[in-house]
């Protein structure tokens, strides 16, 4: 977490890539009148997530969640500690992540895991199947430093008509130039479990791969194994069959829509 | 964390049941609490021959893929289908969940094996 100056603007980087965007963000601060903090090790965040999230927070926090929207950010007491509630997540289902100082963390957990029973503790294997079940693309998988917003299907989080920002030549580019690569929902049809790395053949007998696995699992909803690849876009439409390279096995899969699966509409 | 008397085990968390037709081979419970929930197996045709040590097929959980290796050389002499069908028994009971029969080459690997003891103490260790 980064904090600039008297008035705050608090950046929340992927863990990650704190390092690299605390970098970046000193190689220009110069330019504005304004200053760097990189508050990452005296912060920790918690995330509460799932349908019955806002009410389970609500009950202990001071500021009022149903008018807090997705990816939007407030600051509240939850059970009497100071934090920044936010309406995000990385799971596909409703839920906040709570930003509190590192020496709050522990009575902040306690707290929430006595709500009731139905408060878990859920690990990052976890969060990641959620996520790839959302077609949400992460850092490292999805997503790195020669991906643009547009290859990975997230153009809509850019906006060009805003007045000049870090990218914005390179972006408006990459907006109108042809699509090398698309992002893609493949669901693995023969035996065999797509990974992160693999390579994607458009035919069986292809000796050149004409994509690669980004994240692959197991859906615990589904049931069935899913995938996300990169891929040209001539082989990237619904319900077109592929073959993945699992360990020197030639698995069929399928094209499909993302998400792979979509959340319950609030009732 | 249960190891039973009766079988011989690996440092790799394999364990094997010699019986009147060769020897059974599957994963330790310690083994499956490390993987959490299996989802796939990939597993040798019978009448492939192992090599002590080698890979000789996967294990995949939702988190991760880990080889298997073979315990002792030998022959595979048959395969579990019915865990191939349905990896999750293997969470339920991987004691009960053998993967392959194998008929060994070498049998004194077989004895050269952890016994439970010895395995106990290396998860103690671990």
């Amino acid at each position: 977490m980064i904090g600039a100056g008297a008035r705050s603007t608090p950046l929340h980087a992927e863990h990650a890539n704190a390092a690299l965007v605390n970098e970046k963000l000193r190689s220009r601060w110069e330019t504005f009148a304004c200053t760097v903090l990189d508050r990452s090790r005296q912060t920790a965040l918690i995330a509460l997530q799932g349908p019955r999230s806002e009410q389970l927070l609500q009950s202990v926090c001071s500021a009022p969640l149903t008018p807090l929207r997705h990816y939007a950010l407030t600051t509240a007491e939850v059970a009497g500690i100071p934090a920044a509630v936010a309406r995000t997540g990385y799971t596909g289902e409703d839920g906040f992540e709570l930003f509190i100082d590192v020496e709050s963390a522990a009575a902040l957990w306690q707290a929430l895991l006595s709500l009731e029973d139905a408060v878990q503790p859920v690990g990052l294997g976890a969060r990641n199947t959620l996520r790839l079940e959302a077609g949400m693309p992460l850092y490292g998988h999805e997503l790195d430093c020669s991906t643009t917003p547009y290859d990975a299907g997230l153009g809509r989080v850019v906006k060009l008509d805003k007045p000049d920002f870090v990218g914005a030549g390179a972006l408006r580019e990459a907006s109108i130039a042809p699509a090398t690569r698309t992002l893609v929902g493949l669901r693995v049809t023969g035996r065999g479990i797509a990974r992160h790395g693999q390579a994607v053949f458009g035919h069986d007998g292809d000796e050149q791969p004409s994509g690669s696995v980004t994240s692959g699992t197991v859906s615990p909803s589904l049931g069935v194994p899913i995938a996300m690849a990169y891929l040209p876009p001539r082989h990237a439409d619904a319900g077109r069959e592929l073959w993945v390279d699992v360990r020197g096995r030639r698995v069929a899969a399928e094209v499909v829509a993302l998400p792979f699966y979509r959340r319950e509409p609030a009732s | 964390m249960s190891v039973p008397e009766h079988l011989r085990y690996t440092a790799d968390h394999e364990w094997l049941a010699p019986d009147e037709r060769g020897a059974r081979i599957g994963i330790t419970a310690y083994a499956v609490e490390q993987l959490g929930d299996i989802v796939f197996l990939e597993l040798p045709e019978p009448g492939t021959e192992l090599v002590a040590g080698e890979a000789f097929g996967s294990v995949e959980s939702v988190k991760a893929v880990s080889d298997l290796q073979a315990p002792v050389a030998g022959t595979v002499l048959e395969i579990n289908a019915a865990v191939v069908a349905d990896p999750a028994s293997v969470n339920l009971d991987p004691y009960a969940a053998w993967l392959v029969r194998l008929q060994p080459s070498a049998p004194e690997q077989v004895g050269a094996l952890l016994d439970a003891n010895a395995y106990t103490a290396l998860l103690e260790g671990a």
